[in-house]
């Protein structure tokens, strides 16, 4: 097992080194640059230098005077080192503006996790179990409206109805305006409260997926010998599904489950955008649009090694749930 | 009055009836996922199996075999029909009589590669159902499951490992403990060997033989092995179609075969010696969609015997000997 993870991790590293070089690549040829705009902006001010004297000190200033291969070698021995340069657009360490936004992205992402696994399994096991009986179609186009719903469209819908119409939320940020005048508990309730909406997106949105994957699995163990054997042992009905039928379903929800570990940290870059927080995925988004590569390359590289690890992490779990899987 | 007093005699030595058990299958279609039909995969099947013997069922594929054992269990809902074990109409019972009575009546399925859960190590799959129904003491439970499996031909370390580090062979050794565990006093064999090498088949043949013998149990043993049928029953039900069409014991249905059918079956059976010129019978055609059987007699498309009152008429089955009943027009 120890080698077979070792050797996962040697051959990550070979996949994160690629990545980032295909996005510093990608990154580096867009048709417009941070410096660029900024160059013409100091030039188009009264009195000052043309946008070509502008461009040439800037892209020295900015390290783009190099080519791409060896702008890509020189963030990458700084990276190494755990340095990742200052953000262009933000004007602060990229980690620092890292450490202050990944705080509200994952409160985010870990509840609407929760809340999507804790309802997401049962309603599909028991889509399962009644298989074309009313419950069955009910929950079926439920998951099917999550799915199909865009997030902007359903928090529209949401913020319409919740905060125009009912006034029970307020209709973005993640503070009241009364905020600092409250006590730390209430502060909590505030910060709860401004969650609700986000949270309700998130996870009526993504609940629709795993709901299905999950009856499509039970319903396969349902169907399987060894099921019948259960029921032949004279097994209560609950315990043939929920220790005999589920043990089995587990399997492949797994790797869903460990699929979704880079959602977890890497923010909602819509919902958030729609609801004005300050998470990852927000900050992620105004990082590409402006050009700002340092940025851009932490988040990729940060993505690439959520998603990475989440594939390890999966293929780890399948070994604890799966005893033929079991690496002697 | 006579007759039934006879019968009533008689029934501490039967273990097992089924009257008249029918079995269909809905065929649905369309949008609203209306009815169009039904699949007659056990249609009105009667017979009775005696304690401590072993009654062979055979048939080609489709034919119904694994559906009338599925039923007799209750495993799949009958259509109608009455099956009686122990002097109690299975039918008859509410779900905890039901779960209380699985302890008796076990199967052994065909396929032991997926009738196991690879989830859980042996000694769970053999004792689970014994814990569960709390039919040893905790105390004696581990020995309980050691004579188990030392009876079936497993070892007691063998427990805490998984399915998948098992042979065929083996496996089918764990669906038979698993099925013992419970103490039964019947057990359906649904083709238990014929997912394993012939090298294999003996060896678990003569297991559930001594089995029996060992333990008074009742077997129902399907099968499309004809020899191995033969080996190992005491009376034989030959069926086509979803119904039963001959029966009789074992001697009189492989030295005397009645039924076309019948015959036909046992002329396919290979003899080990080349130099004789084997006679088989060559059915034409295809076995006849269960879900739209032939009128009157159902293998008349079939047959070579094939009279004008086959083609209308359902034959009934007859005692033609002693103890050995044919559905067939010509012993009428």
């Amino acid at each position: 097992m120890r080698k077979f993870i070792l050797r996962r991790l040697a051959v990550s590293v070979v996949i994160l080194f690629f990545v980032a070089l295909i996005i510093y690549t990608i990154m580096r040829s867009m048709p417009s640059s941070f410096v660029e705009n900024m160059a013409r902006e100091k030039a188009s001010l009264p009195g000052g230098k043309s946008y070509r004297e502008w461009l040439e000190q800037l892209n020295e200033s900015y390290g783009l005077d190099k080519g791409i291969l060896g702008g890509f070698f020189h963030w990458l021995g700084q990276a190494i080192r755990g340095n990742f340069g200052d953000s262009w657009a933000f004007n602060v360490p990229v980690t620092q503006k890292f450490k202050t936004v990944i705080f509200d992205s994952f409160v985010l992402g870990a509840i609407s996790f929760i809340l999507q696994i804790i309802i997401a399994i049962p309603l599909g096991i028991k889509a399962a179990k009644k298989q074309y009986s009313k419950s069955d179609y009910a929950i079926s186009v439920f998951a099917l409206i999550g799915i199909s719903l865009p997030s902007f469209f359903f928090a529209t819908i949401l913020k319409w109805i919740f905060s125009v119409k009912l006034g029970w939320f307020d209709l973005f940020g993640m503070i009241g305006r009364m905020h600092e005048q409250l006590s730390p508990f209430g502060k909590f309730l505030d910060r709860a409260h401004h969650m609700v909406l986000p949270v309700v997106t998130l996870t009526i949105v993504s609940i629709g997926s795993l709901m299905r994957y999950t009856r499509t699995n039970m319903l396969e163990v349902l169907n399987s010998d060894y099921i019948r054997t259960a029921r032949a042992k004279g097994l209560a009905e609950k315990r043939v599904i929920n220790y005999h039928a589920f043990r089995n379903t587990l399997i492949p929800i797994v790797t869903i489950i460990g699929g979704s570990l880079p959602a977890l940290f890497g923010g909602a870059m819509i919902t958030e955008t729609l609801f004005q927080i300050e998470g990852i995925g927000y900050t992620a988004y105004q990082a590409m649009t402006t050009g700002d590569i340092p940025f851009s390359m932490f988040y990729i590289v940060f993505m690439a090694i959520l998603t990475l690890l989440g594939n390890l992490i999966a293929d780890i779990l399948y070994a604890v749930v799966d005893p033929r899987v079991r690496v002697n | 009055m006579e007759d039934k007093a006879i019968r009533d005699q008689d029934s501490d030595d039967i273990i097992l009836e089924v009257r008249n058990l029918k079995k269909y299958f809905p065929i649905k279609a369309g949008v609203f996922s209306k009815q169009k039909g039904e699949v007659k995969a056990v249609d009105d099947i009667s017979f009775k199996i005696k304690r401590g013997s072993t009654m062979g069922l055979v048939g080609e594929s489709g034919c119904g075999k694994s559906t009338t054992g599925r039923t007799i269990l209750r495993l799949i809902e009958k259509t109608s029909g009455e099956v009686i074990f122990k002097g109690k109409d299975v039918y008859g019972l509410d779900k905890n009589e039901l779960r209380e009575l699985r302890t008796k009546m076990q199967i052994i399925f065909q396929d032991p590669y997926s009738s196991l859960s690879p989830r859980l190590p042996v000694g769970e799959i053999i004792g689970e159902a014994v814990k569960e129904h709390g039919l040893v003491p905790k105390d004696q439970y581990e020995e309980y499951l050691d004579n188990i499996m030392t009876s079936c031909g497993l070892q007691s370390f063998h427990k805490d490992r998984y399915p998948h580090e098992f042979s065929g062979g083996q496996r089918q050794r764990i669906c038979i403990a698993r099925s013992l565990a419970v103490n039964p006093e019947f057990i359906v064999c649904d083709e238990p060997v014929s997912a394993l090498d012939v090298s294999i088949q003996a060896q678990i043949i003569n297991l559930l033989k001594d089995l029996q013998k060992e333990r008074n149990l009742t077997y129902l043993f399907i099968s499309h092995d004809l020899s191995v049928v033969e080996h190992i029953s005491d009376t034989v039900g030959v069926m086509y179609l979803g119904s039963l069409v001959e029966y009789g014991k074992t001697e009189d249905i492989f030295r005397n075969p009645l039924h076309p059918y019948t015959k036909a079956l046992l002329s396919a059976v290979p003899i080990p010696n080349p130099d004789v010129r084997m006679n088989r019978i060559i059915l034409e055609g295809s076995i006849p969609s269960p879900a739209d059987p032939p009128k009157g007699c159902k293998f008349h498309t079939r047959c070579g015997h094939c009279m004008d009152i086959c083609k209308k008429e359902v034959p009934m089955m007859k005692e033609v000997e002693k103890d050995h009943f044919v559905a067939c027009h010509l012993y009428e």
